[in-house]
């Protein structure tokens, strides 16, 4: 098969959808991390409450 | 709930190795497509997330099932934390899927039964969340969640089956006379190994970030309880 | 328990097919009587679907050519939502008057208590559609009262009150509760209002039986799934 022309120049619309696609999950799992930091300073808090309660 | 599990470690990164792989295998490895050009490219990643979004969301069915049947809280754990990832997951596939569409058929938007599926499909998950978040009694949270995921994924093969229907009777004017086919091209053999090793990299990225959120689920319950028990305390 | 209906309920239960008929027939006379007697469900939906319906009339260039195409997702965009409240009330008086829990101490199977609520629903559905017809007949001078038409009616509104019903007494013991049914409801209701528009569209515009059934094989099957699915979850949302 002959092509008489080049491949279409889509590369701005490929990095846009990689910058979606890295972008989302990358957000995501920092809001995991996130949700596991103020876990854990809610733990050290609850700590400290129980230790004075006993 | 200790310390992160070794294993759970050395899977998270495995998969980002495995995952750096899978874009240098995508991003260079892959010939390009002859017509599209490089956006095609991104058509790997965006039908290994919206197979990543449909696997969450069925198993969300399937726990929230086990759960009825039971009655045991983990199964809720994992219903909750599946949601989440698909939800995730499908955005990508919905979003990715228009930036491939415009630059081949001049639109942000095709009505392509998958597309519109996974738009439909990602609106009954977000009313998921929306239903749980209004419930403050636990277990009734888990039920109706269970219930609604079920009824939510038996819906989606309807939903799908009637656009197909629809768009065979009326084909779009814009787009091949295939109502099926959205941009179809060939897969050279290279393309076929990039592509399934991207399904197999996001099938990893999937359960690693499941069982992170299955931890993070499960924490969150505790901390509710100690705080509970503090107050009343 | 003071509602006579209920005791009816109590005292005939015996465990047989009979006594379940009996009860669900016994929930929908509770029902309509209820209606009847304060008539603020069908007076709301009815209020609402003309108001919808005059809406759309300012909304869109109706002219004669663009009116039989659109008339049947005029129609069905009405039902849908009218259907809402309805819905809604229906599942709001039970949960408010306490009705429910008489309901469930009764040693009869709740699934008596889903096709109770599910048919009372259908009726009142059916009654508003029943009244629009005509309604919208009149307003755009087009004939409605083809069978086939009213089949399609008859098919969607069966689908919509079987999963409305079920999702609606999810949604009310919710804190969102009136936001909420709308939104769990009309993504999972698309195949079944999509195949109905379409379907009714290919009546009103004369088309061959052979592309109508599709659709109404779609819709069939969607009623029939759905049944099903809620007759055997509709426990979970209930108990207590």
């Amino acid at each position: 098969m002959m092509f008489q022309e080049p491949p279409a120049d889509t590369l701005n619309f490929m990095i846009a959808g990689f910058a979606v696609i890295l972008g989302t999950i990358g957000l995501y799992i920092t809001n995991i991390i996130m949700r596991f930091r103020k876990l854990r300073q809610d733990e050290a808090l609850l700590d400290e409450i129980e230790a004075e309660h006993a | 709930m200790e310390r992160r599990p070794k294993t759970l470690t050395v899977l998270s990164w495995l998969t980002s190795v495995v995952f750096i792989v899978a874009l240098y295998l995508v991003l260079f490895w892959a010939p390009q497509e002859a017509i599209m050009g490089d956006v095609q490219r991104v058509f790997y990643f965006h039908v290994s997330a919206g197979w990543v979004g449909a696997l969450a969301f069925l198993i969300t069915a399937i726990v929230g099932g086990i759960y009825l049947a039971r009655g045991e809280q983990r199964w809720d754990r994992a219903a909750m934390a599946s949601v989440e990832i698909g939800v995730v997951f499908t955005f990508i596939n919905i979003v990715t899927g228009s930036i491939w569409a415009r630059p081949i058929w001049n639109t942000w938007w095709t009505w392509d039964p998958r597309l519109v599926t996974a738009t439909i499909m990602e609106l009954i998950y977000i009313a998921y969340i929306m239903l749980r978040q209004g419930i403050e009694d636990p277990d009734r949270r888990a039920r109706f969640g269970a219930v609604y995921g079920i009824v939510g994924f038996i819906s989606v093969p309807l939903t799908f089956l009637s656009i197909r229907i629809f768009r065979t009777i009326h084909p779009v004017v814009v787009g091949s006379t295939d109502p099926t086919a959205q941009g179809a091209f060939d897969m050279t053999a290279n393309m076929r190994t990039a592509f399934f090793f991207s399904l197999f990299t996001f099938t990893l990225i999937y359960i690693t970030l499941l069982w992170h959120r299955l931890r993070l689920q499960h924490k969150m319950e505790m901390i509710e309880e100690r705080k509970l028990r503090a107050l009343s305390a | 328990m003071t509602d006579p209906i209920e005791q009816k309920i109590w005292l005939r239960a015996d465990g047989s097919l009979k006594a379940h008929l009996r009860a669900i027939a016994a929930i929908v006379w509770k029902d309509l009587a209820a209606e009847f007697r304060s008539r603020e469900l069908i007076g709301a939906m009815l209020v609402f679907a003309a108001l919808v319906i005059l809406i759309f009339n300012f909304a869109l260039e109706l002219d004669i050519s663009t009116r039989e195409t659109v008339t049947s997702g005029i129609l069905w965009v009405t039902f849908a939502f009218a259907g809402t409240l309805g819905l809604n009330r229906s599942m709001a008086i039970e949960k408010d008057r306490g009705c429910l829990d008489g309901l469930l101490l009764a040693p009869v199977d709740r699934s008596a208590i889903f096709f109770g609520k599910a048919i009372g629903n259908l009726f009142f559905m059916l009654l508003v559609e029943a009244i629009i017809l005509p309604m919208y007949s009149v307003l755009y001078n087009v004939n409605l009262f083809q069978p086939g038409l009213i089949l399609v009616i008859l098919l969607g509104s069966i689908g919509y009150t079987a999963v409305g019903t079920l999702l609606a007494a999810m949604a009310v013991q919710a804190r969102t509760r009136d936001m909420l049914l709308p939104i769990l409801l009309f993504p999972v209701l698309i195949p079944l209002l999509l195949a109905a528009v379409k379907a009714s569209n290919g009546f009103l515009q004369g088309f061959e039986i052979v592309e109508i059934m599709p659709w109404v094989n779609v819709m069939i099957a969607y009623d029939v799934i759905f049944i099903a699915v809620a007759f055997m979850v509709f426990d979970f949302v209930v108990e207590e």
